[in-house]
This record gives structure tokens, C-alpha cells and sequence, in this order.
């Protein structure tokens, strides 16, 4: 397989009173490759993917970005240009007061890339699957599934190569959820996009992920392809999550 | 014993100069001790069905139809009739459980007030009022000094329904009580649900857009299109053998971990529900509908499909 594309090195942090919600993690991304980060809430999925944002600090470890540390001030701005985040609740993630378009036009504005700002935007609208007459409406307006596609659509104008979605469909009803994990298939198959989408919904990572890693207090507990990781665990906590999971799903005849 | 009947129940916003219907003609009947699933997308009208019941809409909000709880019609209630039914007769359990308590306040205060303001209890007896309502939902009873954000989601979740426990009621509204948890606080909260009306024959109406959630503890299960219920019946019936396109849809995008068929192909509908200004005649689902024809643009009856079964699609035969 080829060189990974983003990695977590021995990643740990540590929060004031001594709890480490990531305790030497080890988790890579290849190039296009769909990635699920399983675990319970307060296992810490969220805390990983801070830290691969550079937004939290480590006390050890390191996060490398085609083999060399994120770095940090004009370097880290430059990784977070190839790397973006999808929030878990788009409704609280929008401004909103502010139209769809200037919503997705933001990061190019932080980047300070002025050129052809429609063309790009009206561009990732596309990709995301939104209908461009959508670019002067307001949050409220929208549907919970369009407005996770709007944050897509932010994260896709400036071209990455890595989305890192935290929780991207938990809070969404089956139909919505369905269209936006089949968006981040189609994202792969048109872009070659890579993407790392914390979850605690197995059902999520068995529909699109190509490997799937189960977090537990602050360790990965089981690591590998999603096939043998959730027919075949090895590990109690990945047990527990496919019985809730199991549980939770609806009798069929 | 039944408990709460909606009868042809209508819930309208006014938009500019028009109506938005969003409910549209709901009938559906709580029993004490059943656990009734209210399914759909978000916009369909459930929440607006669940919070009709004890008048929690906006102001402008016009509601039509009758909403009987207990034998009392509260279509005409005055306010003050209204207050001595909620939290003491119906409480409800609001969605968001992050938001619904308030930050400033002591969980056991918290949950205790709702009796102390029907002066249910003493204020001497208030906290240990609190602390018993705590042990109910499986929560340690010291909890009751911490503030909201000292707990964790699923703790908050089980803090807010212990709130609604604070006076003993016989109704349970709870609006997507479980859609921000993770699957095993969601199953522990579920389970308790599914215990109050078992062990205290609480009747409870469950807002969910998650089927699989409602599979878990529903006795039966109402499914909800575009303000109109599609589908109901026992949950075993509608979940495992669907009879409108709707309910087949949203069964079909559970996914069976193990399953080849679901192996990156997630499932979607396709297309959009229709506008609620909308006011074309005919089944508001066949423009999405895989199996839709000609017959579909006329009145389209509810028919009895099955004990207890009702299904508002021309396919199902009378």
C-alpha cells in the first residue's frame, strides 16, 4: 500500500486533573482511503481529531501529514488547506445569519484566495450535491441534510485531500444520513478523497469505510480491514458496540 | 385503558400570507402501559404532533381536530386547565438534552421542582424526592449537587427524564430522546422507557426519526409523511413487513452489519418531501415513490390492512 497520507504517531493528551482521552494512539489514512474511528461518546474520537487539526495540544506524539510533522503558525496553515472538518451538528455549525454561499466562501476568505471565489464556490456546491438556486438561502431554510452539505461544500472549495467528519450523520434522519454517506463514497470515487469519520454508528463505517479502527479509553483497541474488524472482532469493546448496534436495529423478516 | 386520542388532529404556521400545514388530519390513540413510536424524517410533523398535546406550539400555531387525554378534551382547556395536566398528568422529555436544563442549576434541583410547584412534596422533602427519581433512571444519587455540565450526554438524558418522573405522570411525551447519544447509552435509556411502562403502566409517545430505536421498545408504531400518517400498526408488523413504499424505504436504509448487499452502498430516497404549502390532492409521497401510477393523483383512503392496521396507499387492497 502506499506511503500514508495522514498519520497519528504515539498521540497523547492530556487534560487538566491527569485524564488522557488519547493515551499513544496510532492511527494512519491512506490516500483515498475511507477510514471509521468507532467508539462509545467519551472514548475520544473528537480529541484525536483535534489534535489531527493541530487544535489540541499533545504532551506526546506527533501528527504527520505525507510523512513530515504538521508544524506549527505558517506551516499548520498551509496543512489545514489540504485538510479539512466536517462538524457533527450542522445546524449549530452554520452562522445563522449568513447565506449559504458566503458559508462556503469562508475558508477560501481565511485563505485569503480571491481568485475566481464564484466559480469555486458555485464548483462545490456541485460536488456536495446542493442545487445552486440553495447559494442565497439561510440555514433555517434548509433541511438538516442540506445544511451538512453545506459544510462539505466549505470544506470542498479549497481542494483537500483529507476530510476528518466528527459524528457527520448522528444527528440526521435514515434518508438524510443514507445521502450523505453515499456523498462521501461518490467524493472518493471523483476526487480521491480521503476520509477519517468518527462514528459510534457501526452500521455507518460497514456502509462506506474501507477499515475500521475501535477506540476505547483513549487507546485503539482493534484496528483493521471493516470486513474482518465487525464480522470478525477480537476485541470486548468492538463486541459491546455491534450488540448495542444489533439491538438497535429494526426485526426483519 | 386509553389514555391520550388524537382524532383528525391539524397543526398550521402561518407563512406570509398562507398556511403551512404540517400536521394534516392525525388520528392515533396512547393506552396506559404502551409505548407508541411516532417515525418519520425531520419536518414530517411529528415533533409538532407530540408538542400539540399539551399545547407547547407557537402562539400562532392553529391547531384543529381533538386531543382527548384521560377522557378530558383538551382542545378547549383553558390555560389554567392546561397547567394542572402538565408535568402532574403528561410531562414531556425534550429533545437535545444539552440544552433543555438549565446550566445554572443544581441537577437535583432540577428535577424536584416540577413536584415542589405542584406541591407534591415539601421543600424538606425535595431532596430526597430527587434523589430517589435519580436511583429510577439508573443515575447515583449524588449526582444531584452537580451542575449539567459535570455530566456526561447519556447521564444528562437520564437527568431530563427523571425531571419529567418528578410528579408521577401517566403520559410520556419524549421527542427524540435518544438522537444524540451513542448506541449503548442509547439502548440503557431505551430499555428504561420500556420499564416505566411495563413496571408502572406509564403510556409513552416516542418521537423518533430512528426506526431502529422505536423497534427496540415500541408496541406499536405511526409512521409519519408530510403531516399524514402513512402507516400504523404493531411495531413487528410495520418494521418487518412494510405495507406503504415509505415505511419499505426507510426499513431498507437499516443497515445489517454482515450483510454484502449494504457493503458501500449506502441507501437514500432520492428526490425531497414536498413543500407543506403544498396543497395538491393525492399522495404526497409518489413523486418519490418507486411503485407510483396514475391512481395516486386521486383521494387516497386509509385502509384497514390487518388487526390493527391502517394504510393510506391505493397498492393496498381494500
Amino acid at each position: 500500500m502506499s506511503d500514508p497520507l495522514l498519520a497519528a504517531c504515539g498521540v497523547s493528551v492530556e487534560f487538566p486533573g491527569g485524564r488522557r482521552p488519547a493515551d499513544g494512539l496510532d492511527l494512519v489514512v491512506h490516500p483515498g482511503e475511507i477510514v471509521a474511528l468507532a467508539g462509545q461518546s467519551g472514548c475520544g474520537k473528537t480529541t484525536l481529531i483535534r489534535a489531527m487539526l493541530g487544535l489540541q495540544r499533545t504532551v506526546s506524539g506527533e501528527i504527520r501529514y505525507e510523512g513530515r510533522p504538521i508544524g506549527r503558525g505558517r506551516a499548520l496553515r498551509r496543512y489545514r488547506r489540504h485538510v479539512q472538518f466536517i462538524p457533527q451538528d450542522p445546524r449549530a455549525a452554520l452562522d445563522p445569519r449568513r447565506t449559504v454561499y458566503d458559508a462556503v466562501a469562508e475558508g477560501l476568505r481565511a485563505h485569503r484566495l480571491r481568485d475566481g471565489e464564484y466559480a469555486r464556490v458555485t464548483e462545490a456546491l456541485d460536488l456536495a450535491g446542493l442545487p445552486r438556486r440553495l447559494a442565497a438561502s439561510r440555514p433555517y431554510e434548509l433541511s438538516g441534510g442540506q445544511c451538512q452539505r453545506v459544510l462539505i461544500a466549505g470544506a470542498l472549495v479549497l481542494r483537500p485531500r483529507v476530510l476528518l467528519a466528527d459524528e457527520p450523520v448522528s444527528s440526521l434522519d435514515v434518508v438524510a444520513r443514507g445521502e450523505i454517506l453515499a456523498l462521501l463514497l461518490r467524493l472518493r470515487e471523483e476526487l480521491g478523497m480521503a476520509t477519517l469519520i468518527a462514528t459510534h454508528d457501526l452500521g455507518a463505517a460497514w456502509q462506506i469505510a474501507d477499515r475500521t479502527a475501535v477506540l476505547h479509553g483513549g487507546r485503539i483497541a482493534e484496528d483493521g480491514p471493516t470486513e474482518c474488524v465487525l464480522t470478525r472482532p477480537a476485541h470486548e469493546q468492538t463486541r459491546t458496540l455491534l450488540a448495542a448496534h444489533r439491538q438497535s436495529a429494526p426485526v426483519h423478516s | 385503558m386509553t389514555l391520550l386520542e388524537l382524532d383528525g388532529l391539524s397543526v398550521a404556521y402561518p407563512a406570509g400570507q398562507r398556511w403551512a400545514r404540517a400536521v394534516r388530519g392525525v388520528s392515533l390513540s396512547v393506552a396506559a402501559g404502551e409505548v407508541v413510536g411516532l417515525a418519520g424524517e425531520s419536518g414530517c410533523g411529528k415533533t409538532s404532533v407530540a408538542m400539540s398535546v399539551l399545547r407547547l406550539l407557537p402562539r400562532t400555531a392553529k391547531v384543529t381536530g381533538r386531543i382527548r387525554f384521560g377522557g378530558t378534551d383538551l382542545t378547549g382547556a383553558t390555560w389554567g386547565e392546561l397547567r394542572a395536566v402538565r408535568w402532574a398528568q403528561a410531562a414531556v422529555v425534550f429533545q437535545g438534552a444539552q440544552h433543555a436544563l438549565n446550566p445554572m442549576h443544581r441537577i437535583g434541583t432540577q428535577i424536584a421542582e416540577p413536584a415542589l410547584r405542584h406541591g407534591l412534596v415539601t421543600r424538606s422533602a425535595a431532596a430526597a424526592h430527587a434523589a430517589d427519581l435519580l436511583q429510577r433512571v439508573g443515575l447515583a444519587p449524588e449526582l444531584a449537587r452537580d451542575h449539567p455540565h459535570q455530566l456526561s450526554g447519556g447521564q444528562r438524558q437520564r437527568a431530563l427524564l427523571a425531571t419529567a418522573l418528578s410528579c408521577s405522570p401517566r403520559l410520556l411525551i419524549a421527542d427524540e430522546p435518544t438522537s444524540a447519544l451513542d448506541s449503548v447509552s442509547q439502548a440503557a435509556i431505551l430499555g428504561l422507557l420500556r420499564e416505566l411502562a411495563a413496571e408502572r403502566g406509564i403510556g409513552v409517545l416516542l418521537v423518533s426519526h430512528d426506526l431502529g430505536a422505536l423497534a427496540a421498545v415500541c408496541d406499536r408504531i405511526a409512521v409519519m409523511y408530510a403531516g399524514r400518517i402513512v402507516e400504523q400498526g404493531s411495531a413487528e408488523a410495520v418494521l418487518g413487513d412494510p405495507a406503504h413504499p415509505y415505511t419499505e424505504a426507510l426499513t431498507g436504509a437499516a443497515t445489517v452489519i454482515g450483510d454484502p448487499a449494504t457493503r458501500y452502498a449506502p441507501r437514500s430516497l432520492g428526490g425531497a418531501p414536498p413543500d407543506p404549502l403544498s396543497t395538491a390532492p393525492g399522495c404526497a409521497f409518489a413523486p418519490r415513490c418507486p411503485h407510483a401510477g396514475p391512481d395516486c393523483g386521486g383521494e387516497i383512503p386509509l385502509r384497514p390492512a390487518g388487526p390493527g392496521r391502517l394504510v393510506e396507499c391505493v397498492r393496498v387492497a381494500s
